[in-house]
């Protein structure tokens, strides 16, 4: 697979991890992954992971296409991430687990 | 007692949304479809799809073409060169007297190709998009573009929970809940395209939407000079007059050999010649920019009878702003992942229009049923024609254009418009269908798409022979491309007939509405 195609792919990863990371600390799809119904309360940590990976999205984007054109690509990647995540939520939010227990205080 | 900032911003977005929404999914959906032209093109256009290798060309070859074509009265010739997506030249002459050509050419045979005898999407999907087809239609889209923002603002100012309801799609509940939940969702995760798409399609026009302010600056002169006098300055556009001396060519490959000097060597997008055969004529090339955003020309302007430099490119800052704006909307650069990704968002904005009529719809039912209001029968049937009407007709051109044989003609009618008479047939039948048969419409229309969806993928087999298999197993991506997508069109199409069919019987059952009569 060319280099340029593994970068696509990776942004899209770490905007897809980034957004169900946010999407955990909130209540609604914290309760959809089946981890129990009381929401982890310390969650500042896996917000700021959000946004880092997010970030780490952005850079892989510039470095693949540039200024110019990865400014155009991250926001649209981020439009197809968040709505994969709210997808995810919907039919297989189970699939979330994994990232779910990176939540300090997640118990099974 | 005042109403709060979140009340009178519901009562524009409503309203707002209401009265333009459905020239708005017309805009968004031509627009969408705008981003494959040129792969709907070759498929409309069976004779352009496997055009000339990719190589030298002698413009002067071209240029005699075109003149031999155009005749002695010839006054002007734009040629935009063969490029990967679109493998011929397209070559288009005036005449004094009115003639007008407009044809492919293969360029390394020297051939012209035969008519195709279709408008198809560059001639007619793609320039609804920002004039509906109507005279002053960019007045309309304008007034859409800023209503458009205005809905923008409005919408994420009324929304109740927009970071909690961020990630948020709940099919299974009402259908009020489901509209809204993809109408958010559809609105909000792309909310910076659907503002920059917005906004950069006004600025592409600006010379249009604001024409005293060039008056403002150049207070002398009438708008008309004030216009050319602007992007003469800011641009280096080039005009002259016709000098009423006979004149020749001289040779326009040496001219683009200097022209490209300019460019750091990349290659030719187009070039164009006015009055070629007058002492005073003058020929301007443009660059092909496919790898930057801005859609700056880089224009180069010779004295087309001595090859004199007459102007080089030239790009003033305020301008350099609207070039890159209108490049990132035009998307006229070599980037599929992003010529992908602004369809699915262009989708994105389609979704949007169309939930949002329908929560409109959904949440008003009962009420309007209760108090006897006409409202919901108008604005459903308005939805109905304006969101599977506008589907069904353009599959429906895209069928005629399958279906009319070359030289087809009805009276005076050319097959060209033929195929344009058939969509404005079916689009507005679908109205007319949607208001005469409030419950069985939206159900009908979706079944319709789908026929004609899967009808459009066999009748492309049927008249050029280009099936699936082959087009995907010897790669043709264009006609692969749009067959693909049109079945996608069709599945999707017959999946939601069902989710209606159910939501309505449900409906039925609560006793909202009568049962359509079965014949």
């Amino acid at each position: 697979m060319e280099i340029t195609t593994l970068q696509l792919l990776g942004a899209f990863a770490l905007s897809y991890v980034g957004f169900a990371w946010l999407a955990l600390t909130q209540l609604r799809p914290w309760r959809a992954v089946g981890l129990g119904r009381r929401r982890p309360t310390r969650t500042r940590l896996v917000r700021v992971l959000g946004v880092v990976s997010l970030s780490l999205g952005l850079a892989l984007t510039l470095a693949r296409d540039g200024l110019a054109f990865g400014l155009l690509v991250w926001p649209l990647l981020l439009a197809i991430a968040a709505t994969a995540v709210a997808i995810t939520l919907t039919w297989r939010p189970q699939w979330l687990r994994g990232l779910a227990r990176f939540l300090p205080d997640a118990t099974e | 007692m005042k109403p709060t900032l979140r009340q009178s911003m519901t009562l524009l977005h409503t309203w707002a949304g209401v009265l333009l929404g459905s020239l708005l999914f017309v805009i968004f959906w031509m627009g969408t479809l705008s981003v494959f032209t040129d792969e709907i093109d070759r498929w409309m256009m069976p004779d352009t799809r496997r055009g000339s290798p990719l190589g030298v060309v002698s413009l002067d070859a071209v240029a005699a073409k075109a003149i031999e074509l155009g005749g002695p009265q010839t006054r002007f010739i734009s040629v935009s060169m063969p490029e990967p997506r679109t493998p011929v030249a397209r070559v288009r002459i005036q005449s004094d007297g009115g003639a007008r050509h407009d044809r492919y050419l293969n360029v390394s045979a020297l051939s012209w190709v035969p008519d195709p005898e279709t408008a198809a999407a560059s001639r007619f999907l793609y320039p609804m998009h920002y004039s509906l087809h109507l005279p002053q239609g960019y007045w309309l889209v304008g007034l859409c573009a800023m209503a458009m923002l205005a809905l923008l603002v409005s919408g994420v100012i009324i929304h109740r929970s927009l970071i909690a309801d961020f990630f948020t799609f709940r099919p299974g509940r009402r259908l009020a809940r489901t509209s809204l939940d993809l109408h958010n969702l559809s609105s909000v995760v792309a909310l910076p395209f659907h503002f920059m798409i917005t906004l950069s399609g006004l600025v592409i026009f600006f010379a249009l939407y604001y024409p005293m302010v060039q008056h403002a600056v150049y207070p002398e002169l009438s708008i008309e000079e004030a216009r050319n006098e602007l992007f003469k300055e800011s641009e280096g556009r080039y005009t002259r007059e016709a000098s009423g001396e006979p004149g020749s060519l001289a040779s326009l490959d040496a001219m683009y050999e200097r022209a490209r000097s300019y460019w750091d060597g990349e290659p030719l997008r187009y070039f164009t010649l006015n009055n070629p055969l007058d002492a005073a004529g003058y020929a301007t090339f443009g660059r092909l920019g496919n790898d930057h955003v801005s859609a700056k020309g880089d224009r180069v302007v010779f004295s087309s009878g001595t090859g004199e430099l007459l102007q080089e490119p030239k790009l003033g800052p305020a301008l350099a702003v609207q070039r890159f704006l209108s490049g990132m909307h035009q998307l006229r650069f070599d980037h599929w992942v992003l010529r992908w990704l602004y369809f699915i968002a262009g989708l994105f904005g389609c979704v949007m229009i169309a939930t949002g009529y329908i929560y409109w719809l959904e949440t008003r039912r009962k009420r309007h049923a209760a108090d006897g209001l006409p409202g919901i029968r108008i604005v459903e049937g308005l939805t109905c024609g304006s969101v599977t009407g506008l589907i069904a007709a353009t599959l429906a051109f895209l069928v005629a254009n399958r279906l009319l044989p070359m030289g087809f003609s009805i009276g005076s009618l050319s097959r060209l418009y033929s195929e344009i008479v058939v969509f404005y047939l079916v689009w507005v039948g679908s109205f007319v269908h949607a208001w005469a048969r409030p419950t069985g419409a939206w159900v009908e229309q979706l079944r319709f798409i789908a026929l004609l969806a899967f009808g459009a993928v066999v009748l492309n087999w049927a008249t050029t022979g280009d099936h699936l298999l082959k087009t995907l197993s010897d790669p043709h991506w264009p006609v692969a491309g749009v067959d693909l997508l049109l079945l996608c069109t069709g599945v999707l199409a017959l999946r939601a007939g069902k989710r209606v069919a159910r939501s309505s019987a449900g409906r039925r059952r609560s006793g909202l509405e009568p049962a359509a009569r079965q014949p």
